[in-house]
Parts: structure tokens; C-alpha cells; sequence
């Protein structure tokens, strides 16, 4: 499976993913710059976490411009796999191709710690090799991480089983303490309905190797493997 | 060159952290008067261009792409801005222009075409009116003291100094097919107060009454348990209930939007039979203004109760009239008399 993992000007977390990808997983991988306009070899596009164009105005919005994401939306829209870590899940929300929007943390500090996260949906190519319900340890490091979403939007998210990721306390309950950011009933992460589209705030590549306090991260990647062969 | 500024502040509903930080600082440093802080982002754009109306949409149309993300944020546009050579609408107060026919598509629109449109977009076209001559229209409204104004072709043709007379939905309906002429009515805003509005938690509820809406055809009605609000003047039912119900005439309808917890709906107006019975089983039917509310499940109707059926406020109780006990020993509402018994 051939990766691209996108960089946009203040980008920080595009070669942490470039690393478990190549060195981990051992699979292809290329970065692609925010100026290009051809996604057309790869299999799934990583948009990794940082601060693009330093999140002026709002987290994601300019990045969402820039030339590279129509091609994204293209990619897309040929069915093909993307994913989108903390700013990167930020811009997919800018860019419309996942519903809702961010916005600051509650507490109104930067949180950066593991959170525990439950498998709501092991129906995506990100999660299939993971057990529902299954709890991740996997850590966030945010500022703007509170996710919103209107009722409706809501509704449809759970009628159509989008939502992948909820915040949980270590036993796996969804708890008010255990939200980290003051997201809408806990939510950590969302799935397109067409379910190729996966946006969450945790970092799973921060996470993917035994040399680090937790292996967790490595089973998303290893779930976009697993359908692959 | 036109100056231009932008105001994007969070939508209300949503939770302002930064202002709440802010307003504790402020309560810090003793300035204990404060009672609310939101924070917004404030744009100043240059721009080429000499016509008011055509900068503004330009702004508007990059609010929307960029500027502002309207899932979770409201922006306001203000083309006047410190720029004397440019002509603009002046600010409330002063002189309003007249609305004039290049700066609005709703002119030029004829009956049939209005037809077309599905109620979102009749809703939009309301909305669209009120934003680009909300001015006007106050101005039009103090000069007579009026409570609602006609507006057909850019002229006030009609106004009235109560609701009362105001036309309903389907009369203003009638005379567009008519006279083949779009008519636009605009109200003092549907007034809903926005008194006990916080969330319903554990050991809160709504106050409920049993009512039946009936049809010309006594044979066609529909059941609701409609939340009872003192604290609004407006009895407002979902359009997809009476629609299903086949309680809802299919001539045309004049849209309209107003808004309530910062969000705006659309609805149209429309007189209902509503059926009552009191504990000794006497029934009465009065007619009582009801605001008929497209899109119900997503409308602010439902944020709150999701699963509220209709909302009856102060001009049922008045219109029907009925006695009501809310009794908050059984939380029961009891009709103890209607009119009639």
C-alpha cells in the first residue's frame, strides 16, 4: 500500500508518521507538498498534525485552499483511503469532507497526554483488525480539539455508525472526566458515510512502536494493511 | 476602494471559553458587573468596487468560504465603515434607502417562479430581504407605528397596528396567484422570550397539554402533547405533522424566517382549529395563530426537547380561551374549563 502523507507550511508531525510508515509498517511512502496537484499513485493520503499556516484564522481553514486538497477531495472521491491526525482531522472538517467542526478546548488550555479511546466502529478500513469496544491507549496534544456537530448531524453520525472513536475513562466508560477537550458526547474521532474518510485527534503514530510507552496507535495501520492483500 | 469590516463571533449555543476566561479575569481584577464575555474576530478587507450592495454579497460569499465557518460561527459585514467617498447605507437612525430592484433577485421574481422554490429557499429569500433592507423596514414600520408592513414591488401597500389583522400565509398566498404579483410581508419579530432556557436536566420538565388539531373535514385531525410555554406569545407546530396529517392546504404559502436561540427557522402562518376537552369532557375549538415550522427536527424547537410534538405559547391560552392548572404536586396538566362549559 503506497502512502502520501501531505505537508503543509507548519506541518510538525509529517515525519513522525513518514517513520512508522516506512520503518514500522515498511510500506512505500512519499511526502507531498501542499502545491501539488496529483494524488493519483497512492492508496491513502496521511494529513498529519501540526499548526498549517499556523492556524491562522482558524485551525485548518487556509490549508483547506491550498492546491493539494482538491486533489484530496478527488482522491476521495475515487473511494480511495484518507486520514486526518489532530490538525489533520481539522482540516478534513474545513474541507467539508467530514461533518461537524472544532472548536477550543474547554479548559482552555493545550492538552497534550494519553487518553483512553474506545472502538465504536470496527466497520472502516481503519479499525477492522481492531475488537469493538476495544480500548486504545493513544495521546492527544491540542488546543482546539473540542468537537461540534448540530443535532441533526449528530443523529445522522450514530444512525449511519460514523462515529469510530469516543473518549473513555480506563474501564471504557464514556465519563465527562474522561473527555479531554469538552467534545460533543465524547466524541474522539468520525468516519465519512462512505467510510473512507477517517478524521481523529488522538496521534497513533506517536504510539506505534514497543520502544514507546504504549503500542496502540500501530493497530489503525495495521487495520489499512490487513485490507490491502 | 472600499473599506469593509467583518465581525465573526461564536454562534450562541456554543460554549465561549475564551470569554468565560475573560470574564473571570475581569471579576479578578473587581469588576464584578460584568455578566458575559464573547470573543470574536474582527476583518478588515480593502476592496475595489464603488456599488455597496455588490461589495457586500462579494464579503458575504468569502464569510462563507473562509472567513467564518458557519457551522459554528455568525458574522456580520459592514460595508459603511470609514469611508466617506463611498456611498452606503447609512447606519439605523438616519435615513434608510428604498430597497432598490437591482439589489435584490426577489423582484424580479414572479409567482410561478416563487412556486418553484422549496421552503428553505422561500425561507432564504425572506431572510435574504430582511438583511439587505432590515433598515428600511424598521423605518417603514416606526413611521406608522406598524406592527407588520405589505411590501409588493418595493412600495408598502399595506401595514397594520396590531397582529390581529395581519394576513396568514395563505391569504397572502391567494393574492399573489391573484394578482400575479409577489407580496412580501414583514413582522416585529415572533416573539419569543427567552426566559427558562436552560437545558432540560434531571427533575426539570415542560409543563404538557393534549390537544387535537382538526381540519375542515372534522374526520381529519391529528393528536399532539405540545409543550406549554407562557414565555411565548407564538404556537408553533412542525409542517411535516400537519402535512402528514393531511392538515395542511397545498396552495401556496409565504415563507418566512424569524429566530430563536440565535438560530433561524422558517415558518409559515396559518390560523388552526385546535380541539380541547376539559376534565367534565366538555370540548371547545378555537382558532389559534399558529406558526407553522418547517424542518422541525433540526429546527431550535427541538434543541432543547427532541421529542416535543408542538409548542403552545400565551395565544392559545388566550385564543381557545381554557382554564389550565399545571400541577406540579402529580405534574399534570388539568383543563378545568374551557369557554363553553
Amino acid at each position: 500500500m503506497t502512502f502520501a502523507v501531505l505537508v503543509f507550511p507548519g506541518s510538525n508531525c509529517d515525519m513522525d508518521c513518514h517513520h512508522v510508515l516506512s520503518n514500522v509498517l515498511r510500506q512505500p511512502v512519499d511526502y507531498v507538498f501542499h502545491h501539488e496537484t496529483d494524488l493519483s499513485k497512492f492508496d491513502c493520503v496521511v494529513i498529519p498534525g501540526g499548526f498549517s499556516y499556523g492556524d491562522y484564522l482558524r485551525c485548518g481553514a487556509v490549508a483547506r485552499f491550498s492546491p493539494v486538497m482538491q486533489a484530496v477531495q478527488d482522491h476521495v472521491a475515487a473511494g480511495k483511503l484518507v486520514i486526518g491526525i489532530c490538525n489533520g482531522f481539522q482540516v478534513l472538517l474545513e474541507a467539508g469532507l467530514l461533518p461537524g467542526a472544532m472548536v477550543r478546548n474547554d479548559c482552555q488550555r493545550f492538552v497534550c497526554k494519553y487518553v483512553n479511546l474506545r472502538t465504536e466502529s470496527t466497520d472502516t478500513p481503519f479499525t477492522r483488525r481492531i475488537n469493538k469496544d476495544a480500548v486504545l491507549r493513544i495521546p492527544v496534544a491540542h488546543g482546539e480539539g473540542c468537537y461540534y456537530a448540530d443535532e441533526q448531524t449528530l443523529r445522522e453520525l450514530k444512525e449511519k455508525d460514523q462515529v469510530v472513536f469516543r473518549y473513555v475513562s480506563p474501564e471504557g466508560v464514556v465519563t465527562p472526566e474522561a473527555n479531554p477537550n469538552g467534545s460533543v458526547e465524547n466524541i474522539a474521532g468520525i468516519c465519512n458515510a462512505e467510510r473512507n474518510v477517517l478524521g481523529m485527534m488522538p496521534h497513533p503514530e506517536r504510539c506505534s512502536e514497543d520502544l514507546l510507552t504504549s503500542v496502540d496507535g500501530r493497530s489503525i495501520f495495521e487495520s489499512l494493511l490487513a485490507g490491502s492483500v | 476602494m472600499a473599506k469593509v469590516e467583518v465581525t465573526i463571533q461564536l454562534k450562541p449555543s456554543l460554549m465561549d471559553a475564551q470569554g468565560v476566561t475573560i470574564n473571570k479575569a475581569l471579576h479578578n481584577l473587581g469588576y464584578n458587573e460584568v455578566k458575559g464575555v464573547r470573543i470574536g474576530k474582527f476583518v478588515e478587507l480593502e476592496i475595489d468596487g464603488d456599488k455597496p450592495a455588490d461589495i457586500e454579497v462579494r464579503v458575504r460569499e468569502m464569510c462563507e468560504k473562509l472567513l467564518a465557518n458557519p457551522i459554528i460561527e455568525d458574522y456580520q459585514v459592514n460595508v459603511a465603515a470609514g469611508n466617506p467617498a463611498l456611498e452606503v447605507r447609512e447606519p439605523r437612525t438616519a435615513h434608510a434607502t428604498k430597497p432598490r430592484v437591482e439589489d435584490w433577485r426577489g423582484f424580479h421574481m414572479s409567482v410561478s417562479e416563487y412556486e418553484a422554490l422549496d421552503w428553505k429557499e422561500r425561507g432564504n429569500l425572506h431572510a435574504e430581504f430582511q438583511q439587505l433592507h432590515g433598515d428600511w423596514i424598521e423605518q417603514q414600520m416606526q413611521e406608522r407605528g406598524a406592527k407588520w408592513i405589505l411590501v409588493v414591488e418595493g412600495a408598502v401597500i399595506a401595514f397594520g397596528l396590531s397582529w390581529q389583522d395581519c394576513p396568514n400565509s395563505l391569504e397572502l398566498g391567494e393574492q399573489c396567484l391573484q394578482s400575479q404579483k409577489m407580496h412580501w410581508l414583514f413582522e416585529k419579530l415572533l416573539c419569543i422570550e427567552e426566559t427558562a432556557w436552560s437545558p432540560l436536566s434531571e427533575g426539570d420538565c415542560y409543563p404538557t397539554i393534549s390537544l387535537e388539531i382538526v381540519g375542515n373535514n372534522p374526520s381529519v385531525s391529528v393528536q399532539l402533547t405540545a409543550d406549554f410555554d407562557s414565555g411565548s406569545n407564538a404556537t408553533l407546530v412542525g409542517e411535516s405533522t400537519l402535512r402528514l396529517a393531511g392538515l395542511l392546504p397545498s396552495r401556496l404559502m409565504l415563507i418566512q424566517t424569524a429566530s430563536h436561540l440565535g438560530r433561524t427557522f422558517q415558518y409559515a402562518s396559518l390560523p388552526l382549529s385546535v380541539l380541547v376537552t376539559d376534565e367534565s369532557g366538555n370540548r371547545q375549538v378555537g382558532e389559534v395563530d399558529g406558526a407553522i415550522v418547517y424542518g422541525w427536527e433540526g429546527s431550535p424547537f427541538t434543541s432543547i426537547n427532541p421529542r416535543r410534538e408542538a409548542l403552545v405559547g400565551r395565544n392559545f391560552l388566550l385564543s381557545l380561551p381554557a382554564c389550565i392548572e399545571l400541577d406540579g404536586i402529580t405534574r399534570h396538566t388539568r383543563i378545568t374549563k374551557v369557554s363553553s362549559g
